[in-house]
């Protein structure tokens, strides 16, 4: 997730230093409504799901653990659909 | 909600279940396919730091698309049926007053319940808005097509609207007000005090006729500062374009059933969304089948942003708080004359325009708004239907071509989107056989200074020293 981020962001730092806790609007990750996006269609296509708009349109996410969890929670939803 | 269809099943299948997306015919059209954030300083952040979409990821992948064909969703098709298909015309007795060798086909989206075809996206972007949890819309228009079709697509899904109407139109065209309001929705005059953009609006020029991008600046702002409410908009982005392909669709099997095929193509511009709407799926014809037919873009005078303008990132907003995207562009600042086809005076094109602009897939041509006037009223004595000032401009061109094919004795088939009727448009016909009106092109000191205020570009330099 956090290689999405680096990656859609171009950001100039590593995976492994993005806590948990930071926003994805601080400085260092400068997420706005618009990359927000992108990262998102990304890890849907990263992790091979889709997140509804319900889901993700009024979650008013803060932390890269808010985001984290969105994908999470689509992928086990996904995978109790399929029965895997 | 349920819907009626009334037409028969033979008319209805003439109405597309997908829509057609050219992004897949198209290449080295990177830039078209994205947009590009505002710079970090001039990002409005939310106070408790909180970051959500403003549009719906599924809007957000149509425009991102590589598919060709992108399904309707039924509940939105099943509304296209209460007007849809529109029908496809022949202009017999204009080509009978030209002396013509040519065949003229029009495309007339006047029928629908808003009277222009901006309900073709209106209603798809409340259905996806509203499943987004959506309740509030928000939007600036330029003429009040645009905000006449979000307040009733907004009506039809249980939404709150807000519409901030571009001051020029809001004085010329009152019944298109009214006609929000009867759909329940709040229209507010561009620019307004009401908001910081409208009011720096104000500030530059207290006498100013307003512009689409201010009204749109007031529109995200209003968006901005409450919960639950989105900006929406009617024209230039690719899922609007997309959105719009039903009418082209539509008019390919129309055509088709008459054994026919356009040699030329066109519609008025002022993002691109009509235009776009009727050329994309023949242009999707032209590249399966290799065909030599032309599309023809039509802009005023007033507002010659593929004409005059310059292909650069610019914002869709007079503020420059919404995203940047790669455009044909006059500038974010531009505000133009104030002219009755107040739908065409936004100062950019469509992305997707711009690009097939760009490489030359389409062709652009400019007049002055007397001609345009001239071609409205013969049409409407020849065919009895009145057109938008928006769609004069089509029908301007495409007397033009079948004027050229007489000359030059050759048969021609002209298609050309007959995008709405004038009939909240009679002041500005009042205007022209008054003898009043005057053509009011932008001028080159105009044009310069609002190229001069375009962010700087990829390569760091201003797009306006690059132009020149």
């Amino acid at each position: 997730m956090k290689q999405v981020l680096v990656v859609v962001k171009g950001l100039a730092t590593t995976p492994d230093k993005i806590g948990d806790d930071q926003l994805l609007t601080s400085q260092e990750i400068g997420l706005d409504s618009l990359s927000l996006l992108e990262v998102i269609v990304r890890l849907e296509s990263e992790f091979e799901v889709l997140i509804p708009d319900s889901e993700v349109f009024h979650a008013q996410l803060q932390t890269v653990e808010d985001l984290t969890e969105l994908v999470a929670q689509q992928v086990e939803h996904e995978g109790m659909e399929s029965g895997t | 909600m349920t819907t009626q269809p009334t037409n028969s099943a033979a008319s209805e299948r003439i109405v597309p279940t997908h829509w057609y997306n050219v992004l897949s015919d198209l290449k080295d059209v990177e830039d078209a396919a994205r947009l590009r954030r505002a710079r970090p300083a001039e990002v409005t952040r939310p106070a408790d730091g909180g970051i959500a979409p403003q549009i719906p990821l599924t809007m957000y992948r149509q425009s991102l698309s590589r598919q060709p064909f992108i399904e309707i969703p039924d509940e939105v098709r099943q509304h296209y049926l209460r007007w849809r298909p529109t029908p496809l015309k022949r202009a017999r007795n204009l080509e009978r007053l030209l002396d013509t060798p040519a065949r003229i086909y029009f495309k007339y989206e006047g029928t629908s319940p808003t009277g222009s075809h901006k309900l073709n996206t209106a209603l798809a972007q409340a259905y996806y808005y509203k499943q987004a949890g959506v309740e509030e819309l928000t939007t600036g228009t330029g003429a009040g097509q645009w905000g006449s079709a979000l307040s009733l697509a907004a009506r039809v899904y249980g939404l709150r609207c807000t519409v901030y109407m571009v001051r020029v139109s809001y004085d010329q065209k009152p019944y298109r007000r009214v006609m929000m309001e009867m759909n329940g929705a709040k229209v507010v005059p561009s620019p307004s005090t009401g908001t910081a953009a409208g009011r720096a609006a104000l500030a530059r020029d207290p006498e100013t006729s307003g512009s689409l991008s201010i009204a749109n600046a007031e529109a995200f702002e209003h968006a901005t500062a409450l919960d639950r409410c989105n900006l929406s908009v009617g024209s230039g982005e690719n899922h609007v374009l997309l959105h719009q392909t039903v009418i082209g669709q539509e008019a390919l099997r129309q055509l088709e059933a008459l054994d026919e095929f356009p040699d030329v193509v066109i519609g008025a511009v002022g993002a691109g969304s009509n235009f776009s709407g009727l050329a994309f799926p023949f242009f999707h014809e032209k590249i399966r089948t290799g065909r030599a037919t032309r599309f023809v873009a039509v802009e005023p005078e007033a507002a010659p942003k593929l004409t005059r303008g310059t292909y650069a990132w610019d914002y869709n907003d007079f503020t420059g708080v919404t995203p940047m995207t790669k455009m044909y562009t006059l500038g974010h600042t531009f505000v133009s004359p104030g002219i009755h086809a107040g739908g065409l005076r936004y100062h950019g094109a469509a992305p997707l325009v711009s690009a097939m602009y760009e490489q030359k897939l389409i062709e652009a041509v400019a007049y002055p708004q007397q001609r345009v006037f001239e071609a409205g009223i013969t049409f409407a004595e020849q065919e009895w239907i009145t057109p938008a000032p928006e769609s004069a401009h089509a029908v301007r061109a495409a007397v033009d071509e079948a004027l050229r094919a007489r000359e030059e004795g050759r048969e021609k088939v002209i298609l050309f989107n007959l995008s709405g009727h004038g009939l909240l448009d009679l002041s500005a016909y009042e205007h022209y056989l008054s003898g009043r009106m005057t053509d009011m092109a932008a001028t080159e000191e105009q044009i310069r200074a609002s190229l001069d205020r375009l962010p700087p570009q990829d390569d760091g330099q201003s797009a306006a020293a690059r132009s020149r």
